[in-house]
């Protein structure tokens, strides 16, 4: 978008980044709607199909969503070259704060969700106290993810070889609620 | 190699085997596995897009079991996307083995994929984005700044060489790592474990992610404390541990996910409406 307006506008760099900083703030609201509502559907339509074993419909659920995206940010970005930037802060400044701090909020929290599912996935009662190992860990020692992982793997190999010892057998699948 | 697994069992079913032709498809694929992001399980459906070659290949015949591998696969995913074609080739040959093997424990499919994607995504982020686009991006700049239009072309081309060539031999590097591990671990027997490490693996970076990629961003001030820094100060990160520990609640009881979905979105509304967001 800025380098549109110096173009147009032979504004200067500074200049236009102003002009197009409304335009970003828009577009970024419509990302956000598109990325959680309309992707989301997506997402849930996938899941109904996978749940029939239809394929073709999943796969396709991919290019629709690239789509849903691709499409109207074009649309919405061309029209607001088109009107100017000061016309785009005054619609933005007609949308509540609220949703625009909202929809941010949300977003910070809905892979939490994510999240959840995987562990539902793997955890068995055997297991959980390593998701809290790996928790703590991040949270108290601010190690990155790589390095937990490097130590989980390290963890990993130890009980492995204790168990190979003890000859124990791992019985998957055994999960309650211990969360 | 996986020959080996299946005289043991001395089932004559017909071996199912994947060729170039469905790693390269993936491959192909695989450039638009980032294209359909979405806040909740981020890259779900560009995985499941990109793999499809594989699964039909080996699941083309059986309705069942393809309906338990694309649901395995629309979970959460999500690994930086130059180097995304290694895990597909793990992965695939972890879904050979499975659709081979009766006794393969297909849990340990997804688990191997958690488990990697954090570390996998760690070393790519850093190496493409900490890296190759910092070298390309300053030759591209410093070229476009003396006026030569062949600026941003370098970029680009410094740039995404190394990310297609990445992509494609880690799409069969990946496949014969993972077919040469399983081949391994089967001959001797030490499946089981390989699995509870995974496990292991898997959860301790779900736990580490929970706390560095989830955010309830309250901005609650109290006698001019901020609530967040109290609540981390008790514990780091404990509104995202509960925050999660409630959805797998949900999750447990089989509330739907549309509905959780749904609930999370209200609740950043309503609660930046009454000012707590």
């Amino acid at each position: 978008m800025g380098t549109a307006f110096a173009i147009t506008t032979g504004a200067g760099i500074e200049g236009a980044v102003a002009l197009s900083l409304p335009i970003a703030t828009f577009a970024l609201l419509i990302k956000q709607l598109i990325y959680t509502f309309v992707r989301g559907y997506f997402v849930h339509r996938a899941d109904a199909y996978a749940l029939k074993g239809d394929d073709k419909k999943v796969a396709a659920m991919h290019v629709w969503s690239t789509l849903a995206y691709c499409v109207p940010m074009a649309i919405v970005v061309g029209i607001c070259f088109y009107v100017g930037g000061p016309v785009v802060q005054a619609i933005l400044d007609k949308v509540p704060k609220f949703i625009m701090a909202g929809l941010s909020a949300a977003s910070g929290m809905l892979p939490a969700l994510g999240f959840a599912m995987l562990i539902k996935m793997i955890v068995s009662k055997e297991l959980a106290p390593y998701f809290f190992i790996g928790f703590l860990i991040a949270g108290y020692l601010n190690i990155p993810v790589l390095g937990i992982a490097c130590i989980a793997i390290c963890i990993a190999i130890l009980v492995i070889i204790k168990n190979g010892k003890d000859k124990m057998k791992y019985v998957g699948g055994a999960d309650d609620n211990e969360f | 190699m996986i020959m080996n697994s299946n005289t043991n069992n001395a089932v004559a079913v017909k071996e199912k085997k994947l060729t170039d032709k469905e790693l390269k498809s993936v491959f192909y694929r695989s450039i638009a596995y980032n294209s359909s992001f979405n806040y909740e399980r981020q890259l779900n459906l560009g995985w499941a897009f990109s793999l499809m070659p594989v699964l039909r290949k080996l699941y083309g015949d059986d309705k069942e079991k393809m309906k338990k591998a694309l649901q395995r696969h629309l979970e959460f995913n999500n690994i930086t996307p130059f180097i995304c074609t290694v895990l597909f080739g793990i992965t695939s040959a972890m879904e050979e083995q499975n659709a081979n093997d009766e006794n393969f424990d297909t849990d340990s499919i997804n688990a191997v994929k958690v488990g990697l994607m954090g570390p996998l995504s760690a070393i790519g982020d850093s190496l493409f984005f900490g890296t190759i686009r910092v070298i390309a991006a300053g030759l591209g700049c410093s070229l476009a700044l003396k006026g030569y239009i062949f600026g941003p072309f370098l970029y680009l081309l410094l740039f995404n060489i190394p990310n297609f060539l990445s992509r494609y031999f880690l799409m069969f590097e990946g496949y014969r790592l993972g077919t040469g591990f399983l081949s391994k671990v089967e001959e001797s027997g030490i499946m089981d474990k390989i699995f509870k490490g995974a496990g292991i693996l898997g959860l301790m970076v779900i736990g580490a992610m929970v706390a560095t990629n989830v955010s309830v961003p309250i901005k609650v001030v109290y006698d001019q404390m901020s609530l967040q820094d109290t609540i981390n100060g008790i514990v780091p990160n404990l509104l995202p541990l509960c925050l999660t520990a409630f959805i797998y609640r949900m999750l447990k009881k089989d509330v739907k996910v549309v509905y959780i979905l749904a609930f999370i979105i209200l609740f950043g509304i309503l609660g930046a409406a009454i000012g707590i967001f």
